[in-house]
């Protein structure tokens, strides 16, 4: 995990934070899973950041925005995407996905 | 002699796709794990795509490009590709209602019930991160439900730390009267509202 530009070795229970970089080797797998319920896997030499996320529906604030720059990735939609769809963005670096209540994969080659 | 070139045009495009393999970038849509399968809307610079069926793709290889035309991808593809991903998904949360008596941090029968449910998911997930999540019907004061529904939540906690479950993992919220489940007019009694919600991740 890069974060705040120093990088770190992730333990199963480490928390995330919004900005955090995620990435894998060759060998490694990973699983994420957000407050409101998104559940996003990496498979090896992968790379993804949580670019921010707001999670406060009593507030009425919801947004998440993603972006993976390599790699595959399997992601599970969660409460941000059924109450707000248009506030969740999944950017990959030749396009951008808008979800809608979904499970997609994607992968991106270097 | 016909008959040689074609083979030999066959066989040259058989190296190309086993070689040119994974372009640069490609979203399949997937069901969701109940069955019902969403909507993905895929843009680049110079166009887009939706995908509306299970194991529909689309693919692009430069950011000028439009995606392609959506096609399906067989599950052999998809887990050649995907499989290590998709595999290290985690179980997904689940959201368990605990429900209490009038005006009291006890657990209704039926919601006692529950708490086994409630610590089997969590030592299923090795979870660490549960949220208990206080609520209050709309009798009484704002303060008074604010209270009360931090009770009912710290008790919930209380119950299954008793079961094994680590306090560190648990993180407790409360929001009084003013997150009903079901909207009344205030004073209204409701045991629907009367709740502890248990987020296990």
């Amino acid at each position: 995990m890069l974060r705040a530009g120093t990088k770190q070795t992730l333990q199963i229970g480490d928390k995330l934070r919004e900005r955090d970089t995620l990435e894998t080797d060759k060998e490694a797998t990973l699983g994420v899973i957000l407050r409101d319920d998104t559940v996003i896997s990496l498979g090896p030499e992968t790379r993804i950041s949580v670019d921010s996320f707001i999670f406060d529906p009593a507030e009425g604030r919801l947004g998440i925005a993603t972006s993976m720059t390599k790699g595959t990735v399997a992601y599970l939609a969660g409460k941000i995407v059924k109450l707000a769809p248009e506030s969740a963005r999944f950017e990959t670096p030749l396009a951008t996905l808008g979800i809608r209540g979904t499970r997609f994969v994607a992968g991106v080659q270097d | 002699m016909r008959r040689i070139k074609i083979s030999a045009v066959v066989f040259l495009f058989g190296i190309l796709t086993v070689a040119g393999c994974a372009p640069k970038g490609q979203i399949v849509l997937l069901p969701d794990p109940d069955g019902h399968v969403g909507q993905v809307d895929v843009t680049s610079r110079s166009g887009s795509q939706t995908l509306t069926n299970a194991r529909q793709e689309t693919h692009l290889n430069r950011s000028d490009e439009s995606p392609s035309q959506p096609g399906i991808m067989s599950e052999q593809q998809i887990e050649k590709r995907f499989g290590k991903a998709i595999a290290a998904q985690p179980t997904p949360p689940v959201h368990f209602l605990l429900y209490f008596y009038e005006d009291s941090t006890d657990l209704t029968t039926a919601s006692e019930g529950l708490i086994p449910q409630v610590v089997a998911a969590i030592k299923d997930r090795k979870s660490v991160d549960i949220s208990l999540v206080g609520h209050a019907d709309a009798t009484g004061t704002k303060e008074y439900n604010m209270t009360l529904s931090r009770n009912r939540a710290e008790a919930v906690s209380k119950i299954i730390v008793a079961r094994g479950v680590d306090p560190k993992h648990l993180f407790i919220t409360y929001h009084g009267k003013s997150d009903p489940l079901i909207k009344t007019p205030d004073g209204v009694a409701e045991p629907r509202n009367r709740r502890v919600e248990a987020i296990v991740r």
